[in-house]
């Protein structure tokens, strides 16, 4: 126990010492999560200087549309699009006849009844003019909105259709809140960077770049499995301080929403590091081999996260989503953020432990059959 | 001690001596038996790299290991600490089975790898510790070992540094105090002077010496006679994985004391020549390489007329020759006909 306290200790010390790793493992997430959380919103303040008049009819009978109505009084949004209110659709309709607006914002009044009963809905755009362009705004509503569902329930794809945006699901939130670009990315990219933290793995159960090294190590009288399990320990303190460090910048200095319960967001990370660390192991022990591992590592920590959404909410590998630690990662740690039902976050602890012990058990059998001297 | 040299090829004489030898010692001293292997045999695809090899190493003893490149020394080393599995034979440390008592035994051993084995990134003090922690030493102990250590390495005033700034000379010292900050019984040294300076690689020899005088018994391989000579009580010579000779520096010396090396450069090589002066009386062998004779002649002989004679009847000129009595050096060179180094 001794000797795996002295490992881990050591591990994470030259880890810190890495510089270079330092900065990839938390610079560059720290400057992404800045890329994607802001590009949407950089293009849509950048094309009109006058906001257009848009009108906007809302006949929904219930009250899921009520996030939408606080979405376009944001100030951010008013900035972009000044909403005039119609009653009905027909005085929308001959306002736009007349030119007074350009183009209108309609919900029917089933919207919240089929959201409720899982069913899609629309928000439809008409109009002349500007209708792309407010298509951006509501999309980027949609988007958002629909993220977490998109995370949550995995059957779900925001679809476009000509300027009718649809939501298949709706989500019941009783905060009433929904991550913006730069809450969501902060999450997301934060989880493919924890992801990319099992290159640790690897070099754990590779043969030491210095031949040296491991003719010493094995010289020890230390078992392997107290190295593998102290290093193992050493690299995910690493990660978890890396963690820790991104979330405090993304929230202190993008106003990033963090806001859940935070012994709920720090256990999670704490989970999703040990298996990524974890997954890294078992690619090492499988290849043998560091520029095998580097490549399926590369490919795994953009197709994991992609089926997920953390470069985009559309995605087309979704189905595989399932095998990836991000989801259930994320089930957790938006549904503390934004008040998801407890089931959801329940299914996402399970899916965490589940992947846990697959990768774990896995280590132990196919670790303890190989050679001290491959290693 | 009985002397054995063994004439290269004749394993089944090598093999009897050899048995008898370890009998021997086995049954007067065997509580002060370091190690003991007996007729391993390690693999890598085509190559034996240790074939059928045999050793004894006694408490208190400098072994030199001595061998050309891949002659199967570093394999031997691994081999001896279980890090690396042999296809046959058996091996003993400290009296017991290497397989069933490895961890044990390694408490107690220490080991100086021929490539580097410290980490860049922890200072001098911090590599020494932290294998000090693996060897099990704690607390106050601890401290006191890895100071000692540093201090003998004359480390200690630059203890704080990393060994990125070191010379290749601190760098081979560093690699030294880790693997001695627990006070092994036994020290392996493979080639611990390699690209080092003529200063720090006396030092290091002189270090050699010191820890044996304070107990450690120690085996050290190295491609250079000279060196295994100032430090070593007893050397084995290894080739091609196998044993070749085995003796203290005097019986070694003894084996070519009636010998003498004539090395003649000529103009142009005739390969008949060397079959030629392979039958003059005396000779023991001849070998040509770069335009030079070597030639391992009995000391004492007058044959050098005779060898000049034939040379002059193929037409060779004679650039240069010289003659000396065989040194220890020339051993390899009397059993192989190849020189440790190129
Ligand atoms: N891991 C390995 N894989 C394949 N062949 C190996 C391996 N290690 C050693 N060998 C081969 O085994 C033979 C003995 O190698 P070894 O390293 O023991 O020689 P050595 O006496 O230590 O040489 P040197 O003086 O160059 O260090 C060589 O032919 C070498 O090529
Ligand atoms: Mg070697």
């Amino acid at each position: 126990m001794k000797k795996i306290k002295v490992i881990a200790y050591y591990e994470l010390l030259k880890n810190i010492r890495d510089i270079k790793m330092l900065l990839i493992l938390i610079l560059s997430p720290i400057i992404l999560i800045f890329i994607l959380g802001n590009s949407l919103d950089s293009f849509l303040t950048a094309s009109y200087v006058e906001p257009p008049l848009v009108g906007y009819v809302n006949l929904d009978k219930g009250n899921m549309s009520h996030t939408f109505n606080v979405f376009l009084q944001q100030d951010e949004i008013s900035e972009l699009i000044e909403i005039r209110n119609f009653s009905t659709k027909e005085e929308a309709t001959n306002a736009i006849e007349e030119g007074i607006i350009s183009s209108m914002i309609f919900i029917d009044d089933n919207y919240s009844s089929q959201l409720q009963d899982e069913e899609e809905t629309e928000i439809e755009i008409l109009g002349k003019e500007n209708r792309t362009y407010v298509a951006a705004i509501v999309n980027n509503y949609v988007n958002t909105y629909n993220l977490n569902a998109s995370i949550i329930e995995n059957d779900f794809i925001p679809i476009e259709d000509g300027e009718r945006y649809t939501i298949e699901r709706g989500l019941i939130n009783s905060k009433e809140s929904y991550p913006k670009s730069i809450d969501y990315y902060a999450v997301q990219t934060l989880l493919q960077f924890l992801l990319l933290c099992s290159i640790f793995g690897v070099s754990i159960v590779m043969r030491d770049y210095q031949k040296g090294l491991s003719v010493r190590i094995k010289s020890l009288p230390v078992h392997k499995h107290e190295f593998i399990i102290g290093r193992l320990i050493g690299s995910i303190m690493y990660s978890f301080i890396a963690a820790i460090i991104i979330i405090i910048f993304s929230k202190y200095v993008y106003n990033a929403n963090w806001n859940g319960n935070p012994l709920l967001i720090y256990f999670t990370i704490l989970l999703f590091v040990v298996i990524s660390n974890g997954l890294g192991v078992l690619l090492g022990s499988f290849t043998n081999n560091y520029t095998s591992s580097f490549g399926i590592l590369a490919l795994l920590a953009v197709v994991l996260p992609a089926s997920v959404g953390a470069f985009s909410p559309k995605t087309l590998v979704k189905p595989i989503s399932f095998i990836a630690p991000n989801r259930y990662a994320l089930n957790i740690i938006f549904g503390t953020i934004y008040d998801y039902p407890k089931r959801l976050i329940m299914n996402g602890f399970i899916g965490l432990f589940i992947m846990l012990i697959i990768v774990y058990a896995m280590i132990i059998f196919f670790e303890g059959r190989r050679k001290y001297e491959n290693i | 001690m009985t002397f054995v040299i063994i004439d290269y090829g004749k394993m089944s004489l090598v093999l009897a001596i050899n048995s008898l030898y370890t009998n021997n010692v086995k049954n007067k001293r065997g509580e002060n038996m370091i190690v003991q292997v007996r007729s391993i045999v390690k693999r890598y695809g085509n190559v034996l790299a240790n074939d059928h090899l045999s050793l004894e190493l006694h408490s208190g003893e400098i072994l030199g290991l001595l061998g050309p490149n891949g002659a199967g020394k570093t394999t031997f080393l691994n081999a001896l600490l279980g890090n690396t599995s042999i296809e046959s034979g058996e091996i003993k440390v400290f009296g017991k089975d290497i397989e069933k008592f490895a961890l044990k035994i390694k408490k107690d051993v220490g080991v100086v790898p021929q490539d580097l084995a410290i980490y860049e990134d922890l200072t001098a003090i911090e590599n020494v510790t932290f294998f000090g922690e693996l060897y099990g030493l704690s607390g106050k102990d601890l401290k006191i070992k890895v100071k000692e250590s540093l201090e003998f390495t004359n480390l200690y005033e630059r203890r704080n540094e990393f060994p990125k700034k070191f010379s290749g000379g601190m760098k081979r010292r560093l690699n030294i105090a880790c693997s001695i900050v627990h006070r092994p019984k036994l020290i392996l040294f493979d080639e611990p002077t390699v690209g080092v300076d003529p200063q720090s690689r006396n030092h290091i020899l002189q270090a050699i010496k010191t820890l044996n005088k304070e107990g450690s018994t120690i085996i050290y391989t190295s491609h250079y006679m000279e060196e295994v000579e100032e430090i070593c009580s007893r050397i084995v010579i290894i080739d091609k994985g196998k044993v070749i000779a085995n003796g203290t520096i005097s019986e070694l010396e003894s084996f070519i004391m009636d010998e003498q090396i004539i090395n003649i450069q000529i103009n142009h090589v005739n390969y008949n020549i060397v079959e030629k002066i392979k039958k003059i009386y005396g000779v023991k062998d001849c070998h040509i390489k770069n335009q030079v004779l070597t030639i391992i002649s009995k000391y004492g002989v007058q044959n050098i007329t005779q060898i000049l004679n034939n040379l002059n009847q193929e037409n060779c000129k004679i650039i240069n020759i010289n003659m000396e009595k065989a040194h220890l050096e020339d051993l390899f060179l009397t059993l192989t006909g190849r020189t440790l180094r190129d």
